[in-house]
């Protein structure tokens, strides 16, 4: 029963998909499943090639690029809003949409995948790669460079204090993860790899307070509402913020590995300018050796 | 002061609404202390009605009175310490033993959670023992036979000590041996100057033992006098719809009723 | 030995345990402080680290534990004694997941954030709602199936608000909650949630304290309590309201955790001689020692993922309730 209708569906939607000449030219009605590609897709092309990004990349507190994708139609991720878009390019994250991706893919859709960004390497990968798919390879590699650029510019300053992602509901992030990578560049260490988490993990907050960090980056918190916000305001985490700075640096822009990354990047070398030089602290920690250089 | 003393419980103009409808309609009697009353009636006549109404379970209109004084006017605790009530089918919900439950008799002289008194301690071994309940005293009062259950709920009525008791069918259930223990308790209690209220099916028992009877029909007491005066061949047919056996045995009247009219 | 003696043993033996608990439920936590350094630091006065893992995070912890726990059991007890009833408690009836809507509507909507005592008010406003309209629709001298039925009905509908509310929330984590309130916690908690909901939690058990002896007398129906001079208006005022203040303070800051209140006087039953009055004591430091052990044992077991209370208690829980209905239904016919 189910079987029958899906071939029926599939009967008509390859009925509707062959009225399309195959793009024997750059790809020119590009859809984008996934926050991340969207992004890169909007630095790469001409608006006039995307047919249409993820919904999210419309939203101010998910996307760096809202302004940009305010013109473009939305997709929220079906398969069947996809298709009659005729799209000759479908791009989407390896763990976005699965069910759409492969209803797309068994129909003869061209979907190209991407695997979330962890370093910036991989940034410069991706970026290169969607340059070739989408035939702009100059420009991706402009953008590269321009990257590249910016990355050597930042200083690697010899004391790199100690900071700690604490996101709602107690978690923080591991080694091989983007807002790692993003620590690391700022010239920060990060809590969660040296405490060996893989990851989003859990951090307890004992555990925060007792590795006394020199920088908490704290979570988003929305406006309304919701226990998961609770740890924020707990009375323990006061004691500690009376000790170490304490920043918000939008999720927006650790999201995803695009060049924006670096905003937040920079947003955290000049937090931990702020910091104080080290001082030896009453209780002695493996966290507080050696002195802090600024440049 | 009249001079003249109060009778020990006064019910006058009494009606109690069940459902709208008046299921005691003004009804009036006295209890004098030192005596065992039988309250007779047929089925839905009203006995527990007025029962429950005389211990103000029940919202009633018009007015109860204990030695003289407004029972509406007196607490809860001290209404406790004249007035003891034996409800008919009488449960006991947890496993209790025999004797735990008997001490909760003992409630309204009791303070707190403290333990008991020695005149608690008394009152329920004196309670035990009229109920024939020795034997049995540590075992739970759920695991006894439905006679040694109402026998325990008795003991339970006893050890509250008060001048009046309030019975609800007290004998139902119980074997011929305990239902006239059951009686000679009552008398005895009579005896040291207390009072029964009981209500009663069993006519033969009731001609027996009581002092004096009530005869409730649809919800007023249509005679009231002692088994002489109420136990009526006419009385029995028109109340009841029964025909009886009467005769004279060396304990007094007899009263078997033997057909329906 | 009398029956007295040995209550007072059993009620020493009782306490005993949950201090015992108590201190290991201190001793256990994922910055792995040492016992002497940590007990000591409990009392220390200096900000320093211990002292706040100590005092700010495990001391609310284990103080909660026991508060609520002794709440889960003592409301069961008294809930028991006074339904005169075996199924009774206050998650079966749905007590405990109404108390869950009320603290969710308080805390979703923002009313706690501007009147924090919104949250256990709220609460106890549920709370309160489900005990009236389960003894409503069980009605006097309910059935077990009956009140069962009230209990899940109450418990569904709740449980539909609940969730509704926290779908239709814009913050993105609501959703997620719905397992706290269905399950509860205690994790992260802090001595600002001690502070809400204890006072509500105290004065719930001086309320259930108060009928000890009613719930005896009620041992024989309630026209019998009513001649032995127990005011019923008053005793049912007091159940009502102690459970409600009790459970829904408790509700308010740990979510819904079930079978505690159902277990424990069962278990403990027999050892008090089945008296309720009694078995109210028993059941409060019964109750305090198992949700204590459940809290040491989430920890233990999966210290990485916030295991729900109401996980373990259901594990345990739901077989005895079941094995409760069959004997129940056995009695019954």
């Amino acid at each position: 029963m189910v079987s029958a209708v899906y071939h029926r569906l599939r009967a008509v939607l390859l009925l509707l998909a062959s009225s399309v000449p195959v793009a024997a030219e750059p790809p020119q009605r590009i859809v984008s499943l996934n926050l991340c590609t969207d992004q890169m897709l909007m630095l790469l092309v001409e608006p006039a090639r995307i047919a249409s990004v993820s919904f999210l990349a419309q939203q101010a507190d998910s996307s760096v690029m809202y302004k940009e994708a305010a013109a473009l139609k939305p997709n929220y991720g079906g398969a069947e809003e996809v298709f009659v878009l005729h799209p000759d390019l479908v791009l989407a994250g390896t763990y976005t949409a699965r069910a759409t991706v492969s209803i797309l893919e068994r129909l003869g859709q061209r979907v190209e995948q991407f695997e979330p960004a962890t370093t910036l390497a991989d940034i410069r990968a991706q970026l290169l790669r969607l340059g070739d798919l989408v035939e702009e390879r100059p420009r991706a590699e402009a953008l590269v460079a321009a990257f590249d650029d910016q990355v050597q510019q930042l200083d690697k300053p010899q004391h790199r204090p100690l900071a700690a992602f604490y996101f709602a509901n107690s978690y923080t992030t591991g080694r091989g993860t983007l807002p790692s990578a993003v620590l690391e560049a700022a010239g920060l260490r990060n809590l969660g790899s040296e405490l060996g988490l893989e990851q989003t993990a859990a951090l307890p907050l004992e555990v925060l307070l007792t590795a006394k960090p020199d920088l908490v980056v704290k979570g988003r918190t929305y406006d309304r509402p919701a226990l998961a916000q609770e740890i924020f305001v707990h009375p323990a985490l006061a004691y500690l913020d009376a000790r170490s700075e304490e920043a918000v640096v939008p999720d927006t822009y650790m999201v995803c590995g695009t060049p924006h990354v670096l905003r937040a990047v920079e947003r955290l070398v000049d937090i931990r300018r702020g910091l104080a030089p080290a001082v030896p602290q009453p209780v002695a920690t493996r966290f507080h050796s050696g002195a802090m250089t600024v440049r | 002061m009249t001079g003249v003393a109060a009778p020990l419980f006064e019910v006058s103009g009494l009606s109690v609404a069940l459902g709208g409808r008046d299921v005691i309609d003004t009804l009036s009697y006295t209890l004098e202390a030192g005596t065992v009353v039988g309250l007779i009636g047929p089925n839905g006549s009203g006995k527990s009605t007025l029962l429950k109404a005389a211990l103000s379970l029940l919202p009633y209109r018009g007015s109860i009175r204990y030695s003289g004084q407004d029972l509406a006017g007196i607490t809860a605790t001290a209404r406790a310490k004249c007035l003891a009530y034996l409800p008919q089918d009488g449960e006991v919900i947890w496993p209790i033993a025999v004797e735990d439950v008997v001490m909760l008799g003992r409630a309204p002289h009791r303070s707190g959670l403290a333990p008991p008194s020695q005149a608690d301690v008394t009152a329920v071994e004196s309670a035990l023992a009229a109920m024939d309940l020795m034997e049995v005293r540590r075992r739970s009062a759920r695991m006894l036979s439905g006679g040694e259950r109402s026998r325990v709920l008795m003991a339970r009525a006893l050890a509250q000590q008060t001048p009046l008791l309030l019975a609800d069918e007290p004998t139902t259930g119980l074997d011929p041996a305990h239902q006239i223990a059951l009686m000679e308790t009552f008398r005895g209690m009579a005896r040291d100057g207390k009072t029964v209220l009981a209500s009663l099916h069993d006519l033969g028992l009731a001609a027996q033992w009581c002092d004096r009877l009530l005869l409730l029909h649809q919800g007023r007491i249509v005679l009231a006098g002692t088994a002489q005066d109420v136990l009526t061949p006419k009385a029995l047919e028109q109340v009841y719809g029964v025909e009886a056996y009467f005769g004279e045995s060396r304990a007094g009247r007899v009263v078997v009723p033997i057909a329906r009219i | 030995m009398t029956e007295r003696a040995r209550f007072l043993l059993l009620m020493t033996m009782l306490t005993v345990l949950v201090g015992v608990l108590f201190v290991a439920s201190l001793l256990i936590g994922p910055a792995g402080l040492g016992v002497s350094a940590s007990l000591s630091a409990l009392f220390a006065a200096d900000g320093d680290v211990v002292a706040i893992v100590m005092q700010e995070i495990r001391l609310p912890r284990a103080i909660l534990g026991a508060a609520i726990g002794a709440t889960l059991g003592l409301s069961g007890a008294a809930m028991q004694g006074y339904l005169r009833n075996p199924l009774a408690e206050p998650g079966l009836l749905g007590i405990s997941a109404s108390a869950s809507l009320g603290a969710v509507l308080a805390i979703y909507t923002g009313v706690s954030s501007v009147f924090s005592l919104a949250l256990p008010l709220m609460a106890l406003g549920g709370a309160l709602f489900a005990v009236v309209v389960v003894r409503l629709l069980a009605g006097q001298n309910a059935t077990p199936l009956s009140l069962i039925l009230a209990g899940v009905a109450v418990s569904s509908l709740a449980g539909a608000l609940t969730s509704l509310v926290l779908n239709l929330s814009p913050n993105p984590f609501a959703a997620l909650e719905i397992v706290f309130w269905m399950l509860g916690s205690l994790k992260d908690r802090s001595m600002t949630h001690v502070w809400l909901s204890l006072p509500f939690m105290v004065v719930g058990w001086v309320m259930l304290a108060h009928v000890a002896r009613a719930l005896d007398a009620l041992t024989l129906g309630e026209a019998t309590a009513a001649s032995l001079g127990f005011r019923l208006n008053r005793v049912q005022a007091l159940v009502v309201l102690g459970t409600a203040a009790s459970v829904g303070a408790a509700t308010a800051v740990a979510g819904a955790i079930g079978f505690i209140g159902l277990i424990v006087p069962h278990v403990l039953r027999p050892l008090v001689g089945s008296h309720p009055s009694r078995l109210l004591g028993a059941s409060a430091l019964g109750g305090a020692a198992v949700l204590l052990a459940a809290d040491i044992a989430v920890r233990v077991i999966a210290p990485d993922r916030d295991l729900k209370l109401g996980v373990l208690t259901a594990l345990v829980g739901a077989p005895f309730f079941l094995w409760l209905i069959f004997k129940t239904r056995r009695e019954m016919i």
